[in-house]
C-alpha cells in the first residue's frame, strides 16, 4: 500500500491510493458548546437532498447527543472497540513531539484504520479499511433513547406531558453537530471496488458517482463516520455532497457575483455553532500559511478547533470545538490530545479569538479573509476556566469585516458594550 | 400465498407486539446497555448560560429554552435541579457573566435581473 502523510496524526501512513491533493479544501468548524439540538440542520438538509423514495433513514446532516446518542447508533464505540482488538493497549498518543505545523497534536502511535485493514486482513481479503456494515435496525432511530419526545399531550402550562418512560442518566451531554468531513484520505473512497468514489480537484468535496455505483456498500463500512449511506430504491449508496452548487456560487440570489456560498445546514443554524469555508491547499497537502482564512486561524494557528477522532486516520475536515464542561478523557478520545489547549483558549479569547468567533453564521456567503478594525475597551464579563476559576476578561469595541472570494465585504460584526442583569432584590435602590 | 403463512391455519410469524406495550427483555435490541460516565451537571450549567450569554441572550431567553423538553441538554437540568432553584442559578451567572451584545451589518446583495420586492412597492 502506498504511504501518505496525514498532519492531524502527526506521521506518514498506509493508503489504498498515491498522495494527491485539491487546490482548495472543504472545510468546517462546529461548535457544540452553544449547539441546542434543535435539528433545523438537519432538516435544512433533509428537505433539501434527501426527500426522496428510499432516502427515508437518510440522515447526510446528523445531531446526536453524546456520549449515549448516535446514528448509525454506537458508530463510533463500535469502531473503537474494532481498532482496540485490532491493536490491544496500543492506541496512543505521544503528544510531547506536538509542533505547530507539522504535528500539531503529536503523533498517534497506534493503528488507524487502514493500518489495522493492511495488518489483520479478513479472510476475503477484500477490506482496505477497518470499518462494519452497520444493521438495519441501527439506523432506524436517530439518537434513540436520547431526544425521543416525552410524550404527545399538552399540559396546561402548554408543555408535552410525560406519557414514555425513558431510561435516565446523570444528566451532562452535548449534541454533535454531523456531516460528512470529506476527508483528505476518505475510508468512502479507499474502500470502494469500484472506484465510482472521487474527491473533486477544485474544492476537496467527496462525491460518488451515480453511474458508477454498484451498490456494494463497501463504502458504507469503511466510512469509520458512516456518513457513507445506501438507498434501496436506487440500489446505489449515497452521500453529503457539501451542496455543491451552492459552493460554486451558482445560487446568484446569495451570491450575485458568483462567490462560494455556505451549505444549506451551515446557513440554516439558529445557534450560529458553524462556520464554513474553502482553505488552500498546497501541492504537498500542507494547508498553506492564510492566517487570515478565519478556519486557518482557527484550526492551524489557534487550535482551537479539532478534527473528530482522528486516530481512525482518514484526515477528516470538519472540526469541533470541545464541549468545556465535559470529562476531559471522554474528550481526548474524540478530538485528540489537543482539547486542554483549545478549551483554555476558547474559555477566555483575547481581541482577535473573540472577533473571528462572530463570523459563525454572520453571513450566507463564506468568509475567505477577515479584518480587524480595533476599538476602545467597552467592558469586562466574568468567565469560567477549565478549572472551574473565575477569569476577568476585557471586551473591546471591536469590528471583524469579514471578505467573500472575490474580495468584496460581506459582513462586519463589532462587539459592543455588554449588559448586566442583576437579581432585583440585591438592589433594590440601585440605579 | 406468502411466505409466512404455514400449511394450515395458523400463521408462523410470531404475533406482532409493539414495544411499548410488553416487558423490556434482558436481549431487547431497544435496552439502553451503557455506563454512568463521571460529569458534573453543575458546571454544565455555569458553562451553557455563560455561552448563551455570548450570543446575546438574557436570562428571560435562556429559561425558556430550559423550559422546553425538547432541548433535552438543558430541559434535563432543569428536571435535576426543579425549576426555582434553576432560575435562581441562571440569574446569578448571568449577572456575573453579562450578556455579551454584537451589531452585525450584512452588505446588501442585488442581482439585477432578478425582480427586487421593494421594486414592487
Amino acid at each position: 500500500m502506498p504511504t501518505v502523510y496525514n498532519w492531524q496524526i502527526g506521521r506518514s501512513m498506509s493508503y489504498p491510493h498515491e498522495e494527491r491533493h485539491p487546490q482548495w479544501q472543504f472545510a468546517f468548524v462546529f461548535n457544540p458548546n452553544r449547539c441546542i439540538g434543535c435539528q433545523t440542520c438537519t432538516m435544512a438538509c433533509k428537505s433539501t437532498w434527501t426527500f426522496s423514495k428510499g432516502q427515508e433513514l437518510m440522515w447526510w446532516n446528523n445531531v446526536e447527543s453524546k456520549p449515549y446518542g448516535g446514528y448509525p447508533q454506537h458508530w463510533d464505540a463500535k469502531l473503537l472497540a474494532m481498532l482496540d482488538e485490532a491493536n490491544p493497549g496500543g492506541q496512543v498518543w505521544n503528544p510531547s513531539s506536538a509542533e505547530a505545523q507539522a504535528q500539531p497534536y503529536g503523533v498517534f502511535e497506534g493503528m488507524t484504520i487502514f493500518d489495522a485493514a493492511e495488518k489483520k486482513p479478513r479472510p476475503d481479503g477484500a477490506q482496505r479499511a477497518l470499518g462494519y456494515l452497520p444493521a438495519d435496525d441501527e439506523w432506524r432511530s436517530p439518537n434513540i433513547h436520547e431526544d425521543t419526545a416525552t410524550g404527545n399531550h399538552f399540559q396546561a402550562d402548554g408543555q408535552f406531558g410525560g406519557e414514555a418512560q425513558l431510561p435516565e442518566h446523570k444528566v451532562w451531554f452535548f449534541h454533535l453537530a454531523r456531516i460528512c468531513n470529506h476527508c483528505t484520505y476518505p475510508g468512502c473512497l479507499a474502500s470502494c471496488p469500484r472506484n465510482a468514489i472521487y474527491k473533486r480537484p477544485e474544492d476537496g468535496v467527496v462525491l460518488i458517482d451515480q453511474s458508477r455505483c454498484r451498490g456494494y456498500r463497501k463504502c458504507v463500512e469503511g466510512c469509520p463516520y458512516k456518513k457513507s449511506m445506501y438507498r434501496p430504491a436506487t440500489r446505489t449508496s449515497e452521500k453529503c455532497i457539501a451542496c455543491y452548487p451552492r459552493l460554486e456560487g451558482k445560487d446568484e440570489t446569495i451570491s450575485p457575483t458568483g462567490a462560494p456560498a455556505e451549505t444549506r445546514c451551515m446557513a440554516a443554524c439558529v445557534g450560529k455553532i458553524r462556520l464554513q469555508g474553502l482553505v488552500r491547499i498546497e501541492e504537498d497537502g500542507r494547508w498553506a500559511e492564510d492566517p487570515k482564512n478565519p478556519l486557518y486561524y482557527l484550526i492551524r494557528e489557534r487550535r482551537v478547533a479539532l478534527p473528530l477522532y482522528p486516530q481512525f486516520g482518514t484526515e477528516p475536515n470538519g472540526f469541533y470545538i470541545p464541549p468545556r464542561w465535559a470529562p476531559r478523557n471522554y474528550l481526548v478520545q474524540m478530538f485528540g490530545p489537543g482539547v486542554q489547549h483549545a478549551i483554555e483558549q476558547y474559555s477566555c479569547p483575547d481581541r482577535e479569538l473573540l472577533a473571528v468567533l462572530q463570523l459563525f453564521r454572520a453571513n450566507r456567503q463564506i468568509v475567505f479573509r477577515y479584518e480587524i478594525e480595533e476599538g476602545p475597551k467597552v467592558g469586562e464579563i466574568e468567565v469560567t476556566m477549565p478549572d472551574g476559576s473565575q477569569k476577568t476578561q476585557e471586551l473591546f469595541n471591536d469590528t471583524v469585516i469579514g471578505f467573500n472570494k472575490n474580495n468584496e465585504e460581506v459582513v462586519r460584526v463589532t462587539v459592543e458594550e455588554p449588559t448586566f442583569e442583576r437579581p432585583a432584590e440585591a438592589h433594590v435602590n440601585s440605579i | 400465498m406468502g411466505s409466512n403463512e404455514g400449511n394450515g391455519d395458523e400463521p408462523i410469524a410470531a404475533p406482532k407486539v409493539h414495544p411499548a406495550t410488553r416487558e423490556m427483555l434482558p436481549d431487547d435490541p431497544l435496552a439502553l446497555h451503557g455506563v454512568q460516565l463521571a460529569g458534573d451537571p453543575g458546571l454544565m450549567l455555569q458553562l451553557l448560560v455563560e455561552e448563551y450569554a455570548r450570543i446575546g441572550w438574557g436570562a428571560a431567553e435562556i429559561k425558556r429554552l430550559a423550559l422546553d423538553p425538547h432541548y433535552q441538554a438543558f430541559h434535563g437540568l432543569r428536571r435535576l435541579y426543579g425549576d426555582e432553584a434553576l432560575c435562581r442559578r441562571i440569574d446569578a451567572i448571568v449577572g456575573r457573566c453579562g450578556v455579551l451584545r454584537v451589531k452585525a451589518v450584512e452588505a446588501p446583495q442585488r442581482c439585477e435581473h432578478l425582480v427586487q420586492l421593494e421594486a414592487l412597492n
